[in-house]
């Protein structure tokens, strides 16, 4: 055999048969349920689809310094960057609120910053967000306001646990999930109960930055 | 990010340090010579994935810089190791055309062969090795790091113009290519790896007659 001749043009040909073999293939992806409703509707049938565009990111978010508030916001910015494996969604914590796209603060007194109790999840806090649609299509405004509150009759320990929770669901609404989920394992479930964003909450709010939205923040 | 002005800038880089380098050629002794690089890669696309609409993630075009060490065999054959790098943006390519910056890449790749002449001015290498990405944060799909070593195929081609032989300088294609994943792609439910195919064209300058 004359290996000079015959070697490179047999590995030419293994790496053609290899190439040609295997084609780039996409995720197969069984998505039965696996994402939940992100839009909301003005009757009769105006679609509201919100989400913070590529040239407003890294979205920036301003924490109320007192309390654990820092820490909360930047647990839930840190949650929902996670999610995205494609750049959609970057956010950063601002020291000043003049140049915030969103505001997260106390709605009442400030809750002791101590560690989250580790037992079952209780109601003990609530949040608000104003609605991006509403923000950004019906009024002048060009920031969004998330409010945080400790609820009375629970421990230091069950508030802190909440809050850690109920921070991600806020910010979730802030970030376009503007419908509740009605699976209880899921973040943007009405009342979470959970400490991370589900896979169900991950396919959701992918699909939603890869929707063209009818809603958009005026330009920085 | 314009990936064209990113392309043409790589173009330029590549350029300057094969021009820097052109002179530098370092025989190690009668047997052993090093031969130093300097070019351009293009790499395939390193995910297609769809969501709501189609979109490839793969890297611009880069800067590419190797250093080789060749050991002469018998009959116009030769040994050679080669550590290779590369670095560029990670891009984010929707089907409407749009672009995202994912931030930068950069890939160290370390390569054993052979290398035979088979032509007067021409020499040819199939090699295989290990290649790993160290992208500049871990986020997106590398969240989770960038997984283990990828095994890699290489094939190159030079030539040797008459001008330039002094310093042993050659003109070298090269493609090769590896399976492409991560820990967090594979969470995403990617269930086999990418095949990713690179192309670099480079500028060499070394000692040795192969």
């Amino acid at each position: 055999m004359n290996a000079r001749r015959v070697v490179p043009r047999e590995t030419l040909l293994a790496f053609c048969a290899l190439a040609l073999a295997c084609e780039p293939s996409a995720p197969v992806r069984d998505c039965t349920g696996c994402i939940y409703s992100f839009a909301d509707t003005v009757p009769p049938n105006t679609r509201l689809v919100f989400h913070w565009p590529a040239a407003r990111l890294p979205v920036r978010f301003y924490a109320d310094p007192r309390g654990a508030m820092p820490t909360l916001v930047a647990l839930g910015v840190a949650s929902w960057q996670g999610q995205f494996l494609y750049g959609e969604f970057s956010g950063t914590v601002v020291s000043d609120s003049s140049h915030a796209d969103v505001i997260v603060t106390w709605l009442s007194g400030v809750p002791a910053d101590v560690p989250p109790d580790a037992g079952p999840a209780q109601d003990a806090c609530a949040g608000a967000t104003t609605d991006p649609t509403a923000v950004f299509r019906d009024s002048s405004a060009n920031v969004l306001h998330v409010a945080l509150t400790p609820k009375a009759g629970f421990t230091d320990g069950q508030v802190a646990a909440c809050l850690r929770r109920v921070v991600i669901h806020e910010l979730g609404h802030a970030l376009g999930l503007l419908r509740e989920s009605t699976f209880p394992d899921d973040m943007m479930n009405e009342t979470p109960t959970v400490t991370a964003p589900s896979v169900r909450d991950r396919r959701t709010i992918e699909v939603l930055y890869h929707t063209g939205p009818t809603v958009a923040p005026p330009p920085r | 990010m314009a990936v064209g002005r990113s392309g043409g800038r790589a173009v330029r880089e590549g350029l300057l340090i094969a021009a820097a380098l052109a002179g530098w050629a370092v025989p190690l002794d009668a047997q052993l010579s090093v031969r130093i690089s300097a070019g351009v890669r293009y790499s395939s696309a390193l995910v297609h994935d769809s969501i709501v609409t189609p979109f490839a993630v793969r890297p611009a075009l880069a800067p590419a810089l190797a250093c080789t060490v060749v050991a002469p065999l018998q009959r116009g054959w030769a040994v050679q190791a080669m550590l290779d790098g590369s670095s560029s943006q990670l891009v984010r390519r929707d089907a409407g055309g749009s672009t995202t910056d994912l931030g930068r890449l950069s890939t160290a790749t370390f390569t054993v062969g052979l290398r035979h002449r088979v032509r007067a001015r021409f020499a040819a290498t199939g090699a295989v090795g290990a290649l790993k990405y160290f992208p500049s944060e871990d986020r997106g799909i590398f969240r989770l790091g960038s997984g283990p070593l990828a095994g890699v195929g290489m094939l190159a081609l030079d030539y040797r113009p008459p001008l330039g032989a002094n310093v042993g300088l050659a003109v070298e294609a090269r493609y090769d290519v590896h399976a492409f994943t991560t820990p967090a792609l594979e969470q995403e439910g990617f269930a086999s790896p990418q095949l990713v195919h690179r192309v670099s064209l480079s500028l060499r300058a070394g000692a040795g007659r192969l």
